[in-house]
């Protein structure tokens, strides 16, 4: 038979193939590539007979078993015993390039250099079976038999991003439903109870009556502030008969402090909220607990939804940043921090892969936080299940991959720009008065003291002008008010007194600001394609760091060698600093395009250093440091160009002769002066800052070692097509992601957050997978309902108090969570149309907070640093912090420290998740660990201690009766039932010891009680 | 309209509340030395996929193949043993001792210190042992006594050469925190035989490894599953004991407790699973706080016994290691399903010398010998290593040239674990590295086959062990694994 030339059979699968997404437009540039090598090549008889002598046996010994027709089995798709079907390939694309063996996928798997492309599995090919494989490829145009005439390859199921888009329900805009009029007029009341009564309807469901109001009284305490209502709370909600009684008992817990402690732990969870980075020392994340009270503050202020969304992923670059009134500090750049409480390595040996890793935890807890996809499972192919695909991903990675970790200042930006503005102002002052003298006070500046010549084998790195930052960036001001020009004057308050200084070259130089002006510096992010990077430098008590593919925690021994450290004690004056990047932490080969990319950030005081590499923070005020940078240069050359020791003309003595000649206004001098020292001090935070915007290539497979194409950074296809308009380098793309997310057209963001409020105050969402609205999630079980509260929360200006007051005004919140009856119960199991409240067990958190509450003993004090938790004898290991006590200090839960490696063992078995990613709804387990520690804790043992003193303390108890009573009320919010007290006071009967004993004893009981964790 | 909730008190009798407080718990402590008993082996076949949402119980259940064994035991070498010094004989590195690795061995990988020296010959000599020749240093001569009964893989591989990730990854196949760990997997598949003790314990020689105790952690499956880390020394379980002095003043303490629970749970119209499931947990509770200590008490345990077990032994954390390891038989024989055992810390840092490796290494290894010997010879005489699978090994290797003088730093390309018992072949050696005990040249064996191979002896089909989580059926070996055939019996 004659078999057809390749480039037919080339032709006629590629028109096979429609590129609806872009993993085919992949394969289609590398078909495209093969028909342009082989295309015109003729198949000689030897092509054929090397094949069948040489290349076959291979593929047959090796391959064949698991990808070939004649065995049925082809792997991930993937045929290779004929032309047809290598040509298509497999997932990963086709499995070779005639005449290109180094960049056929065959090869670079058989070379078993990825673990993510391996092949065979279990045993490597003999290097001379590689060889003809690459001379068959290279040599014979990769000739293979093509398929039998009658034989047709099994279809691939195609990824289809439209038809998923359409056909699933979260992908559909949000709609304004009319709600349904309900035949009893109770639910007539708000659109809620008419939807919730309609499906009620539908399924011939009962709902059950209203709950007590001692029920009410507890349920609403506890989902308002995560504490138990206190006796006389209880007792005034029970006299307060008119009917706005719930209304504002609502109210009265909402405006507690405690309100925001309770919900800002909901989001804490969807943080994966930790105060240090996990690994082998378990590292401080610095100042991580300021975001924890943040969040606490912004609960409690009702801060708009639309306005927590834009702080945490543009706080840093929003126009209006809000300034906290108590404390002048800025909120919003606080926000920012939350996508960086994630863990992290100190050392890794793949920095690269270290930095995809992380920017996959961020895209993780950014789309499930607010938008509830799994687009991370989009990572190493386009999703199995949704309407994402593997482009998506990579959008969003150029995203995260031009955002980084910067400190920063928390001052309010307002202040920092008018000091800022009043010290430059005098700095030009200054100048002028200087030149108008007419004659200059120094002599004229030696031309030998300029910028060496970068050389011809170097690429320099623009520094800024005095009207262009070149991609520079700072923490806060535009790096051209940090540019200083050749000859330009400049004054600053050094430790020995004002100082008049002047530089022959220009270049930053940050006492311009002052010396207590602390400042970041960074340089835009360029491609690792040279060996060195050398800095020209001058400065005292400054950091310079090479920052390599985002890497910030630098930390000997592997990344020292990236951080150069200017003290004054080895003063070295003007000179080059060279950062070497023949290092190992580059895991595979610096020229490689665009792999690894870097940027330099200067810190001008010792002060942030230590903090920039995150690791340690201890914060040194009364160190003051400065730098100018002239010149950076990209080379393989490892001498820098030579340079002059000195740029810099001091005015020192020359200066008191103006003064004395009255020729200079002292007061110009001084003005510069007092500006720079009257500046006040900021604190760090760690949080977003914008870098260079940089578009992502594919990751094939997920392999950052294999780049596809680059992705331009956008949206989601699914809402804003393949090809929006483009962004722009100078920016991340964080601004444009918050409009996305923002966009009254997104159909997910409002859904998800009502979803998120409903599960909280339900148990359970309408959705239940509240953290996945994709295929493999849960449908709503109302849908109209779900768009009724999203539009109502825009409605209503998003505010978070609006909806959770809304919903517990419903009949559907204030029915009791016993079914009506058992055939309610036979037929909504589940209890997925609420015909019932659902009994909820406490949160690990609320469970201690209760003991602490009722008992009286809690330490309401808010905010502040993370108190050390008790660790037991079971919890060691490196980086163990210090020992707290048993009773936390008495704060509430979210005050107590969340190290990674050392988690609460009280906390972590009543389903505190581990900090790892979104969860938005926490296991409820049931396990023995949980009895054990009821019974035998010493915590709880201790806080029975303290009830007991409690109860026998107080004034009023006549009898033991009463004293029992009393301890229901505290714990349980009711009296004891005529049976339990028997009980009780039986058992009392036979308890032999002291009356504190015996109280112990009898409050340790009530702790055990399930009624106690469970809110009714 | 009757309010049920007011009346609800009324539905356990006063004589059935007062019956309840008198006479619960003090009767339970009795059953619990039955218990182990009460479940027989119920493995089977069924091939198919156990998947269970929502589960989260420790009853028995069959898996999905025939079971080879009931229980593991993994001897966890935490910080990486190097296997040109323990079972990968390669004799050639001395031959090149002191010389360029770049120039002898061709291209050198990343390594985490990046500081390294010359090729390292093993100061260790080797022997071959047994019928079946093994070759293993005298690092081991105790377990070399058992080597017919080892197969012992010399073609590992890890994906990641820093301890963290490679801890996580090789307990729960992911290289990052929050995976469930590969004794909860064992736990949510099959449940537990004996359902008074944990189903996946940890015998803590004194060592956590870096990443924490998350390496023995459920992850996202249900808290029942997660590794139970017993301490080296008193108190040996946490909240095992109880605070109550006397035994019946906790008695009528959760006596009380339950009659409440039990009127709570009526007045509910007993439909809430929950708290079914929590008042039950009591029972379990309680029953734990005898096992445990029943378990611990080594007084049946003849004086030959304890010697084979090291007890005596003067080498530094032998004796206690030998008890963790007579601990681990006797819990295999109460059937907890996963036994993890940690090295004791001895006077160098686990077994991760990057300096002083003949110091180091001669103490870790000093340290487990003896037990793990002695583990072997006791559960085969007992008829146990049949259907216990032993398992040996750490996180990665170490590299075959020195780091600084006399260290040797991280390696994943090629390393050593064994198994022994449980279905597995003895005195055999499987896979091979390169003549530098460098690379994997043959039969290459990822974690992830580790895993598979050790849910097949178990009667686990590895692919069809998942758990939905995050949108995805996630499994112990991801989307990766290969049962290694060849080495099993």
């Amino acid at each position: 038979m004659q078999f057809p030339n390749h480039h037919s059979i080339q032709q006629k699968s590629a028109n096979a193939m429609i590129p609806t997404t872009w993993a085919c437009i992949v394969s289609l540039s590398l078909m495209g590539a093969a028909w342009a090598e082989s295309g015109s090549a003729e198949l000689s008889d030897d092509s054929k007979a090397f094949y069948h002598k040489q290349v076959e046996p291979i593929l047959e010994k090796y391959c064949f078993s698991c990808h070939s027709m004649s065995d049925g089995k082809g792997e991930a798709h993937l045929f290779l015993d004929s032309w047809e079907g290598i040509l298509r390939g497999g997932i990963s694309g086709p499995a070779l390039i005639a005449g290109k063996a180094k960049q056929s996928l065959i090869i670079q798997a058989v070379h078993q250099e990825s673990a993510e492309l391996s092949m065979p599995p279990k045993k490597r090919l003999p290097d001379q079976d590689i060889a003809t494989l690459e001379t068959w490829i290279n040599e014979y145009q990769a000739y293979a038999p093509p398929l039998a005439a009658n034989a047709k390859l099994p279809e691939v199921e195609k990824f289809d991003l439209e038809a998923r888009r359409d056909a699933h329900w979260c992908w559909q805009p949000v709609q304004n439903h009319q709600a349904p009029s309900s035949p009893n007029p109770q639910y007539n009341t708000n659109a809620i109870d008419q939807w919730i009564d309609a499906k009620l309807r539908e399924h011939e469901l009962t709902p059950s009556p209203k709950a007590s109001k001692r029920e009410l009284v507890r349920r609403v305490s506890y989902d308002l502030t995560g504490l138990p209502p206190t006796p006389s709370e209880i007792d005034s909600f029970l006299t307060d008969d008119t009917p706005e009684a719930l209304a504002s008992l609502i109210d009265r817990f909402m405006s507690k402090p405690a309100f925001g402690e309770k919900w800002a732990q909901h989001w804490l969870d969807l943080m994966r909220y930790a105060e240090s980075y996990g690994h082998e020392f378990d590292f401080s994340i610095h100042n991580a607990w300021k975001y924890r009270d943040y969040l606490i503050r912004a609960f409690n202020q009702d801060i708009p939804y639309d306005q927590l969304v834009r702080e945490h992923l543009m706080g840093d670059i929003i126009e209006q940043p809000r300034i906290d009134q108590a404390s002048g500090t800025n909120e919003s750049i606080i926000g920012t921090a939350g996508i960086w409480l994630g863990d992290q390595t100190h050392s890794p040996v793949d920095s690269k892969g270290a930095e995809a890793l992380r920017i996959d935890n961020k895209i993780d807890v950014v789309s499930k936080t607010f938008q509830s996809l799994t687009i991370a499972c989009a990572k190493c192919h386009d999703h199995k299940f949704d309407a994402i695909s593997h482009a998506d991903y990579h959008a969003l990675y150029g995203i995260f991959e031009s955002t980084r970790y910067g400190l920063n200042p928390t001052k309010s930006p307002e202040l920092l720009e008018s000091e800022v503005q009043s010290i430059l102002k005098a700095q030009k002052q200054l100048n002028i008065d200087i030149n108008k003298l007419g004659t200059h006070p120094s002599p004229p500046l030696d031309p030998a003291k300029s910028i060496p010549a970068s050389g011809p084998q170097a690429t320099e790195l623009a520094l800024p002008t005095p009207n262009d930052d070149k991609g520079w960036s700072t923490d806060s001001l535009p790096p051209r008010s940090l540019v200083v020009e050749a000859n330009e004057y400049l004054a600053y308050d050094s430790p020995q007194g004002p100082k008049l200084i002047q530089s022959s070259a220009a270049g930053i130089d940050t006492r311009k600001l002052g010396l207590n002006h602390e400042l970041i510096l960074r340089s835009p992010t360029f491609p690792v394609k040279n060996r060195y990077v050398h800095v020209l430098i001058d400065g005292t008590e400054s950091n310079a760091y090479l920052v390599l593919n985002g890497f910030k925690l630098i930390r000997d021994p592997i990344y020292g060698k990236l951080v150069k450290k200017l003290t004054t004690k080895d003063n070295k004056g003007l000179h080059w600093v060279t950062f070497d990047l023949e290092g190992t932490w580059m895991h595979g080969k610096r020229h490689q395009d665009g792999i690894h990319h870097a940027y330099l950030e200067f810190s001008d005081s010792k002060v942030l250093g230590p903090a920039l590499g995150g690791l340690k923070t201890q914060i040194h005020q009364n160190l003051r440091g400065h730098f100018q940078i002239y010149q950076v240069l990209l080379t393989n050359v490892r001498q820098p160009p030579s340079s002059p020791s000195s740029f810099l003309t001091e005015h020192g003595t020359k200066l008191n002769t103006l003064y004395h000649n009255r020729q200079l206004p002292v007061s110009s001098l001084h003005h510069v002066i007092a500006n720079q020292s009257t500046q006040t001090d900021t604190e760090w935070m760690i949080g977003s800052a914008e870098g260079t915007g940089k578009d992502s290539p594919i990751f094939l497979r997920g392999n950052h070692h294999s780049l596809g194409q680059t992705v331009q950074r956008r949206y989601l296809e699914a809402f804003v097509g393949q090809t929006p308009a483009e962004l722009d380098t100078n920016e991340s793309g964080r601004r444009y992601l918050t409009e996305q997310i923002l966009s009254p057209d997104n159909s997910l963001t409002y859904r998800v957050i009502t979803n998120r409020l409903w599960h909280h105050l339900f148990g359970h969402g309408i959705v239940r997978t509240v953290d996945n609205f994709g295929v493999l999630g849960d449908e709503p079980s109302h849908p109209e309902l779900l768009d009724h509260l999203a539009n109502q929360f825009v409605r209503d200006g998003m505010s978070i108090k609006t909806m959770i007051r809304t919903i517990m005004l419903t009949e559907t919140y204030q029915q009791s969570s016993v079914p009506m009856n058992q055939d309610a119960e036979a037929k909504d199991p589940t209890n997925q149309w609420v015909h019932r409240q659902n009994r909820r067990r406490l949160t690990a958190e609320v469970i201690r907070d209760s003991m602490l509450e009722l008992t009286g003993t809690m330490d309401a004090t808010l905010y502040g640093p993370p108190v050390d938790i008790h660790l037991t004898p079971f919890m060691s290991g490196r980086g163990k912090p210090a020992q707290g006590t048993i009773d936390g200090k008495n704060r509430r839960s979210i005050y107590l420290s969340v190290r990674r490696n050392f988690m609460s063992p009280f906390l972590l078995s009543f389903d505190r998740p581990t900090p790892v990613s979104t969860v938005g709804r926490r296991n409820m387990t049931n396990v023995p660990s949980q009895a054990l520690i009821m019974m035998n804790d010493p915590f709880v043992h201790q806080l029975s201690e303290r009830f007991a003193t409690k109860l026998l303390s107080h004034g009023e108890i006549q009898n033991n009766q009463e004293r029992l009573n009393l301890a229901f009320e505290l714990a349980l919010g009711r009296p004891i039932q005529p049976l339990e007290e028997e009980a009780y006071l039986n058992y009392l009967a036979g308890h032999h010891g002291s009356p504190q004993e015996r109280w112990t004893a009898v409050a340790h009981t009530i702790f055990n009680l399930k009624e106690f964790i469970y809110i009714p | 309209m009757s309010h049920h909730c007011n009346n609800f008190k009324q539905m356990m009798s006063r004589r059935d509340m007062l019956a309840k407080c008198a006479n619960g718990f003090g009767g339970l402590a009795l059953t619990s030395l039955l218990s182990d008993k009460a479940f027989g082996n119920v493995l089977g076949q069924a091939d198919e996929p156990i998947v269970g949402q929502g589960r989260r119980d420790m009853i028995p259940r069959p898996g999905n193949l025939p079971a080879k064994a009931k229980s593991v035991i993994f001897l966890y070498m935490d910080g990486g043993p190097s296997q040109v010094d323990t079972f990968d004989y390669k004799p050639l590195l001395r031959k090149y001792h002191g010389q360029d690795p770049a120039k002898v061995i061709g291209k050198i990988d990343a390594t985490q210190f990046g500081n390294n020296g010359t090729i390292y010959g093993s100061p260790w000599e080797f022997q071959q042992h047994g019928q079946s020749g093994l070759w293993v240093s005298e690092l081991f001569p105790k377990v070399a006594e058992m080597a017919d009964d080892l197969c012992v893989i010399n073609s590992m591989v890890a994906k990641f050469p820093e301890h963290t990730q490679a801890n996580y990854f090789l307990h729960s196949g992911h290289g990052l925190q929050g995976r469930p760990s590969m004794g909860a997997w064992v736990g949510y598949g099959l449940g537990s035989l004996n359902q008074d003790l944990p189903g996946f314990v940890v015998l803590n020689g004194g060592l956590i490894p870096p990443g924490g105790v998350d390496c023995f952690g459920s992850g996202f499956l249900p808290a029942t599953y997660q590794g139970n880390i017993f301490a080296p020394s008193a108190p040996y379980l946490s909240n095992i004991n109880p605070v109550e002095k006397i035994a019946s003043l906790q008695t009528k303490k959760l006596d009380l407790i339950s009659a409440v629970d039990a009127a709570y749970s009526e007045s509910l119209g007993g439909q809430v699973d929950a708290i079914d499931s929590a008042i039950q947990n009591y029972e379990m509770a309680f029953r734990m706080q005898s096992a445990v200590p029943e378990l611990l008490d080594f007084g049946q345990e003849t004086e030959e016994c304890k010697e084979l077990y090291g007890f005596d032994s003067k080498r530094e954390g032998a004796a206690t290691f030998g008890r963790q390891c007579l601990l681990a038989r006797r819990m295999v024989e109460r059937g907890v399903r996963f036994i993890e055992l940690t090295c004791p810390p001895v006077t160098s840092d686990r077994w991760d010398q990057h300096g002083s490796l003949e110091k180091g290494h001669e103490a870790n290894a000093g340290a487990v010998d003896q037990g793990i010997a002695g583990l072997l010879k006791d559960l085969k005489r007992r008829g146990l290593l049949d259907e216990t699978l032993v398992v040996w090994g750490g996180e990665f290797g170490r590299t075959p040239f020195a780091q600084g003088a006399n260290g040797r730093d991280h390696n994943p390309s090629g390393f050593t674990m064994w198994m022994a018992g449980g279905g597995i072949k003895g005195g055999m050696s499987y896979g091979s590295t390169d003549e530098w005990g460098y690379r994997v040249a043959d039969k290459k064996v990822d974690i992830h086959d580790l895993h598979a191979t050790i849910l097949h002896q178990l009667g686990i089909d590895h692919k069809k062990l998942t758990y939905r989580f995050s949108g995805r059926d996630i499994r112990l070996t991801d989307v990766h694994g290969h049962v290694i055939r060849k080495i099993l019996a």
